[in-house]
């Protein structure tokens, strides 16, 4: 609970009492959301105020997470979405060309999977994180191809040591040197002045978008 | 995992150090330096296990002390059972007495005797009769407690909160005290919630309604409040919809 009071500390919060309010959800969807882990355990923010203790939660995540779960919920089962919606690697895997048909990524990145990788008949779900979050890296300009590279290095060698633990992927330059790392999130992280991040990616919303694409390209087909 | 062949029995006194079981079978007092698995264990006496407890169901019959976890997707408790760490469970059935540090989850809860729990305790449906007490959240999505002594609850939500005055009678009588129990909470917010003998600082829901022997700081309610003569609410708030006052 500590780590999570300290990561919403500039944020926006919203008591349970507005929350619930301003979505229209009852007491009842919300402890049972939170039984199936579809909001997490950190969002949920003690503090005391002059009723007693209160809850809170930042503001924007939880906004979006039920806005997510309402629009979901005719389509899904809870079940469905808790998996969808934790950062545990999901048992997909894909044929490359699968992910290309379905415009999940584009060539360029998928070839430097392929440089990397040596041409894998069939992608896990680190080799299409990877490539995802790669392939948003180039879309924004962010990186250049060698830095791409280097960012699925990165993913594929050492994301699945995480276990599904949440974690943020940082790229910085400096002096033309570049170098890629994973950090535990929440974690702060502090550099030279001469530094500069060119990437800073929350891989759990990175995942979280990812598996609803592969979700919903698949429910498009069948 | 390591094909689980054999199985352990021991009559009288014993200790193993742990690992892979099929049936695990203790008549006496027994002690498991380390992990176990197993299908099924059976413990009649005395058991301790300095590890973690993964079965597919798991049956005390008389004391277990889990230092560790215990996962067992049916877990029958007939007398007494203490984990130090967290449980995780489909069905939990106990009569007698739990006590764990640890979180506890289950999808439904069977219980007659004292519950008590550390840390936050959650299932889908739980039937209460007796004593407890959660140091954290209760979050049930049905729950129905008879209440058969003093208990307390930090916070407790749900879509359906029942809690009872326990009718004294069965297996039960042996705690009859003449006074009524209360139970203890700060917050209890559900859907529908139905309260009898409940001390809360705070309570919300759709329907609610409080009955006797309750003392209720204050009622936030959407739909509808139900007020027991006997019952003691200091503030009322009817809130949400259109004519909301706030």
């Amino acid at each position: 609970m500590e780590a999570g009071q300290h990561g919403h500390a500039d944020e926006d919060l919203i008591s349970k009492k507005e929350l619930l309010e301003q979505t229209g959800i009852s007491y009842g969807q919300l402890y049972r959301w939170k039984r199936k882990n579809l909001i997490p355990e950190a969002w949920f923010i003690r503090r005391s105020t002059f009723t007693g203790q209160e809850t809170f939660f930042p503001r924007q995540q939880i906004l979006a997470r039920i806005e997510k779960i309402q629009s979901m919920k005719d389509d899904l089962s809870l079940d469905e979405m808790a998996a969808m919606f934790s950062p545990n690697p999901a048992r997909w895997s894909l044929p490359p060309h699968e992910l290309l048909k379905r415009n999940i990524v584009t060539k360029v990145a998928l070839d430097c999977l392929n440089r990397h990788a040596g041409n894998p008949p069939v992608l896990t779900f680190a080799h299409i994180l990877s490539v995802y979050a790669a392939d948003q890296a180039l879309r924004t300009g962010a990186v250049n191809l060698d830095e791409a590279g280097l960012m699925i290095q990165v993913l594929t060698d050492h994301y699945p040591r995480w276990e599904g633990r949440a974690c943020d992927l940082w790229v910085v330059r400096k002096l033309g040197v570049t170098t890629c790392c994973l950090v535990a999130n929440p974690a702060e992280v502090w550099f030279d002045a001469t530094a500069h991040v060119a990437v800073h990616l929350h891989l759990a919303e990175c995942i979280e978008e990812l598996k609803l694409k592969l979700a919903q390209e698949t429910e498009g087909e069948t | 995992m390591r094909q689980a062949g054999s199985d352990l029995v021991i009559q009288g006194i014993g200790t193993s150090s742990g690992g892979v079981f099929r049936d695990v079978t203790i008549h006496g007092t027994g002690r498991i330096s380390g992990d176990i698995t197993c299908e099924r264990w059976d413990g009649h006496g005395t058991c301790r296990v300095m590890g973690d407890i993964q079965a597919k169901r798991l049956a005390v019959h008389g004391i277990l002390h889990c230092h560790g976890d215990v996962a067992a997707r049916e877990l029958a408790v007939h007398g007494s059972a203490s984990v130090d760490g967290q449980i995780d469970s489909q069905l939990l059935s106990v009569s007698g007495r739990i006590s764990v540090a640890g979180p506890v989850k289950a999808e439904r809860v069977d219980m007659e005797g004292v519950l008590s729990a550390d840390a936050d305790f959650q299932a889908e449906q739980m039937r209460m009769r007796g004593v407890l007490s959660v140091d954290g959240l209760l979050n049930v999505g049905r729950l129905d407690v008879q209440l058969y002594g003093p208990s307390q609850v930090q916070e407790l939500g749900g879509d359906h909160v029942s809690i009872r005055s326990g009718r004294r009678r069965g297996w039960f009588r042996w705690v009859h005290v003449f006074r009524r129990h209360k139970l203890r909470a700060w917050v209890i917010e559900g859907d529908e919630v139905h309260l009898e003998d409940t001390l809360a600082q705070v309570v919300r829901g759709a329907n609610v309604r409080i009955g006797r022997g309750c003392e209720i700081g204050l009622v936030e309610y959407t739909g509808t409040l139900e007020k027991a003569p006997e019952a003691r609410v200091t503030e009322e708030r009817k809130v949400g919809g259109p004519d909301a006052s706030e």
